[in-house]
């Protein structure tokens, strides 16, 4: 049920009123961008499917229902436009994570033990500084990836989707989707696995 | 594959482990030498951690980005040229939701 201003913008913005529609989305603009963001990995490239993605938004109003929260609904809006982006520009084909990638041993053992999982059980400590550090290693560990990986890796990893939907809309197998989960998820815990926070910069 | 796998043969199929979409037979062989092995169980964990670390470490403050605004202050900007709602998406060459309506 949205509230009484959101749906009082929502009827100004469908009747043509930018700035209610501007004051509608607003409030969700930091997330609407975050989210395409992480599938386009570039700021400009973000930047350009957001405005894509708004003006989308404001002629798909009408379809709007209110079966759900405004934002969930045109966070998918956002979400859908940020892929369509992807296909349309050059695709970054192989992924540059060879060196992040688990060793062994001889005997097929673990060759280290790991660090990722103790550090990161402190991750909700981390101070502000600190914070910004890992924020600069994983959009580096992200640009690793290559942009199928990326694309897999943010759809079930992070946005939550089951496999089949990331299957669907990327239009690969389950089997494929499960490959590149596979590459991205190993290659950015590799990657953040020698992260110390705090040490980075010191 | 011989019936004790090593860390690496798990490592390998640790995904397709964690979706269910192993053999019966080899998630038992996985399920026995995670548990025997503080490494791959180490490194399990970690991986089940890994979406909810991205996640912080991208999440914004409140105030959305200078690119943010400049889309929503492009897209006021081109709806102030062309007026009604229901002529911006039809104008637009390829809109790329025709006929895929998001679902709520």
């Amino acid at each position: 049920m949205p509230s009484e201003t959101e749906s009082s913008l929502l009827e100004r913005a469908r009747a043509g009123d930018g700035e209610a529609f501007g004051r509608l989305v607003e409030p969700s603009l930091g997330m609407f961008y975050g989210g395409i963001l992480r599938i386009l990995g570039e700021p400009a490239d973000a930047q350009d499917a957001l405005q894509e993605a708004l003006l989308t938004l404001h002629g798909q109003l009408h379809r709007f229902e209110g079966k759900s929260k405004f934002s969930t609904w045109a966070y998918r809006v956002c979400v859908n436009e940020a892929l369509m982006f992807r296909r349309s520009r050059v695709r970054r084909r192989e992924d540059a994570l060879e060196d992040f990638l688990p060793r062994f041993q001889d005997d097929g053992h673990h060759k280290d033990m790991d660090t990722l999982l103790a550090w990161s059980q402190e991750a909700e400590a981390l101070d502000m500084a600190q914070h910004s550090q890992l924020r600069v290693k994983v959009q580096e560990g992200l640009a690793l990836l290559s942009d199928d990986q990326r694309a897999v890796f943010v759809l079930r990893d992070l946005e939550g989707w089951d496999t089949d939907e990331v299957g669907r809309h990327l239009g690969i197998s389950r089997d494929l989707v499960r490959q590149r989960l596979h590459r991205a998820r190993i290659g950015l815990r590799g990657y953040l696995k020698d992260f110390a926070p705090g040490k980075a910069t010191a | 594959m011989t019936l004790l796998l090593t860390c690496s043969q798990v490592t390998d199929r640790i995904t397709d482990y964690l979706e269910g979409a192993t053999s019966l037979s080899l998630r038992w062989r996985m399920r026995t030498h995670i548990l025997v092995c503080p490494g791959c169980r180490a490194f399990l964990r970690s991986l089940q951690r890994l979406p909810d670390l991205v996640t912080r470490a991208l999440s914004q403050g409140s105030e959305p980005p200078a690119e943010a605004r400049a889309a929503l202050n492009g897209a006021l900007a081109h709806l102030a040229r062309v007026g009604q709602p229901s002529d911006s998406v039809a104008n637009r060459e390829g809109n790329p939701l025709a006929g895929m309506p998001p679902s709520e």
